[in-house]
């Protein structure tokens, strides 16, 4: 019985949570295959407009079919830990994907949707500043 | 040619079933019906799980690979069932034979919502108490014609719910019924965007097929 109410006790401390943001962690595993010019493909079970839009403001090229130059972005927004009238809060993960491998993941927590400051934006653009500082063959350091 | 047969969508429905409850899952919200265009081929299709992602909130029953071929034996059912296609069998990844007309590679995004505490309530009650899943579906189908080469796409988003507790058990028929529309629907806007592409029409292919 203990073990319950320590294990209730646990879920609830986790789900009240604090919803304090946190800056998008970028790993860089090789720069895009054709730099800016490469098209992306997005994938999003959740908020795919709002991903799609973030990334085109940052400056990513994002084409809506699949094509063999086309880099996949996956993005995965994380359950809801707090919601408001213009979004909701969610750890968000990017990867850029190519051959089944990652190019890039981008980890990050904040507000989505149509929230300011919103951690969709945010995360895009700092991939773009990542992506734009690496050459085509070069890692970044 | 020899394309083996995987009939296994009520056993998946029944052990998923058995795995969380009883469950009873509502018809996709997004896509309507549509009638596509009548296909003379029946060509054979290899299909496989390309870089697809499967997650549910609370837990995770299944593999992304799992969940991908789920949504691909589906599909490629209601296409049987349909008369769009031959018949179809799944290859692991990169390991296409060359034999069928179409190779045929899913990718995409599958998330399930759900409050998490009232898995845990509705666990500790023995499924008295109901929660419910929301799956949302982002599926992308990159199919080869395996003679030409040509490359077609297709994308649609599609979500349906489900609510689980113990007497929903008598829901068991409505639920594959269901599950079975969705999954026609889905396939319905697969097939007719792949081939207004020039997908399916053997020689005939129109040159708006988009070779990539």
């Amino acid at each position: 019985m203990k073990t319950l109410q320590f294990l209730l006790l646990a879920a609830t401390v986790t789900g009240c949570a604090t919803t304090k943001p946190e800056n998008p962690e970028v790993q860089l595993f090789s720069a895009l295959p054709q730099g800016r010019e490469t098209p992306i493909f997005v994938t999003a079970a959740r908020q795919k407009e709002e991903i799609k839009l973030a990334l085109q403001e940052a400056g990513f090229r994002i084409v809506d079919r699949i094509g063999e130059e086309t880099v996949l972005m996956r993005a995965t927004i994380g359950i809801d830990q707090d919601s408001k009238a213009c979004g909701t809060f969610n750890n968000v993960r990017f990867q850029f994907r190519a051959d089944n491998r990652n190019i890039a993941e981008a980890n990050a927590k904040g507000w989505t949707g149509s929230c300011q400051p919103n951690i969709l934006r945010d995360i895009s653009h700092e991939l773009w500043q990542q992506f734009s500082n690496v050459s085509h063959t070069g890692v970044s350091q | 040619m020899k394309i083996q047969r995987y009939r296994l969508q009520p056993l998946y429905i029944l052990l998923l079933t058995l795995a969380s409850g009883c469950t009873y899952v509502t018809e996709g919200i997004k896509l309507g019906p549509i009638t596509p265009a009548p296909n003379s081929m029946q060509p054979t299709v290899e299909h496989t799980v390309g870089d697809f992602s499967f997650t549910l909130e609370g837990g995770k029953m299944i593999t992304s690979n799992f969940a991908g071929k789920l949504i691909n034996d589906n599909v490629l059912n209601a296409w049987k069932d349909r008369h769009y296609i031959k018949d179809y069998s799944y290859k692991e990844s990169g390991a296409f034979s060359g034999n069928a007309d179409y190779n045929l590679t899913l990718t995409g995004s599958q998330y399930g919502e759900s409050n998490i505490g009232m898995q845990i309530l509705s666990g500790l009650t023995l499924f008295l108490i109901p929660y419910t899943v929301t799956t949302n579906y982002d599926i992308q189908f990159t199919l080869t014609d395996v003679k030409s080469g040509k490359k077609y796409s297709a994308n649609v988003e599609e979500s349906n719910k489900a609510y689980s507790e113990l007497f929903l058990l008598f829901a068991l028929p409505f639920t594959a019924h269901n599950q079975q529309s969705m999954f026609e629907r889905i396939g319905d806007h697969l097939y007719h965007q792949l081939y207004q592409q020039g997908a399916f029409q053997g020689g005939s292919a129109p040159d708006a097929a988009t070779k990539q």
